[in-house]
């Protein structure tokens, strides 16, 4: 990422910290309320029924700020994100099966997230590096597939 | 992917609250599908494809326009988009791949614009609604 990037990454990640709770709460359950065949890898997670029941379920939120928190460290991580991500990337191909397809869904989705909190301060410039981030992280994490 | 009964309520909903406004969230949708993905200048050498320019408002207004007439066909798209369809087919050959990236950037749009109207459900309803827009646009290319 270039010089300029990078000062809108960090503009971006630190209006993101006062952001915490909203942000990481909200992207899983509207990844799995949008696009609901990725509720396939959470059979044990109870109620997920209808977009109520999976916005409340605690299960839901538990994972949504790990998953996030994840991707906060791959952020700090930038010009190291594939060794970071690498046991990430390993557990993901052999333990979890997951199809590197849902971390591209769940970039867009990040992404929408970022765009309504922000609103116009999420501009072009913005977006064109949050989705280069996103499709970095995407790319990290199907890196170790095999 | 088919449009529930709420789907289509949803999608319909949405386009009455953005209204007029549909033009320049098309044109807004369309700059930023530009800038983020680059690759998608290939299908306008012609364009003045600086940032806001008059060229990328225009046809801004133009996909927009025919985003409100499928939200005002809903329960018939194909039939609404039918020579818009022919003519992605037959002349503008715009690979499928980037009706997609067009339809995250509308959304996008809507979400900066009216990010209470962006439920997680309203957004899944929209979101199969720009799919099935490019389903159509892309249904006879072969």
């Amino acid at each position: 990422m270039e010089g300029k990037e990078e000062e809108i990454r960090e503009k971006v990640i630190s209006r993101c910290k006062y952001l915490k709770g909203p942000v990481k709460t909200a992207v899983v359950p509207r990844l799995l309320i949008v696009y609901p065949w990725t509720q396939r890898f959470f059979d044990n997670f109870g109620n997920l029924s209808s977009a109520t029941a999976i916005i409340g379920n605690p299960k839901v939120r538990a994972h949504g700020k790990k998953v996030l928190t994840s991707f906060g460290e791959a952020v700090k991580n930038l010009d190291n994100i594939k060794t970071t991500f690498s046991k990430l990337s390993e557990l993901h191909c052999e333990k979890l099966h997951v199809d590197p397809e849902n971390f591209r869904l769940l970039g867009d989705i990040l992404i929408i997230v970022l765009a309504a909190h922000f609103g116009r301060d999420f501009n072009p410039a913005c977006q064109a590096t949050w989705q280069k981030l996103v499709g970095v992280v995407a790319h990290a994490l199907a890196y170790k597939y095999h | 992917m088919v449009l529930s009964a709420n789907d289509k309520s949803n999608v319909k909903a949405v386009f009455g609250k953005i209204g007029g406004q549909a033009g320049d969230l098309g044109g807004e949708a369309l700059d930023r599908l530009f800038i983020t993905y680059p690759q998608t200048k290939t299908y306008f050498p012609h364009f003045d494809l600086s940032h806001g320019s008059a060229q990328i408002k225009a046809h801004g207004k133009k996909v927009a326009d025919a985003l409100v007439e499928a939200a005002n066909h809903v329960d018939d798209i194909a039939g609404a988009l039918s020579k818009l369809s022919d003519l992605h087919a037959q002349k503008l050959r715009v690979d499928p791949v980037n009706f997609k990236l067009l339809g995250h950037c509308f959304l996008v749009v809507v979400a900066i614009h009216f990010p209470s109207l962006l439920t997680p459900e309203v957004h899944a309803s929209l979101d199969k609604f720009v799919c099935a827009v490019g389903t159509v646009l892309t249904a006879k290319y072969r």
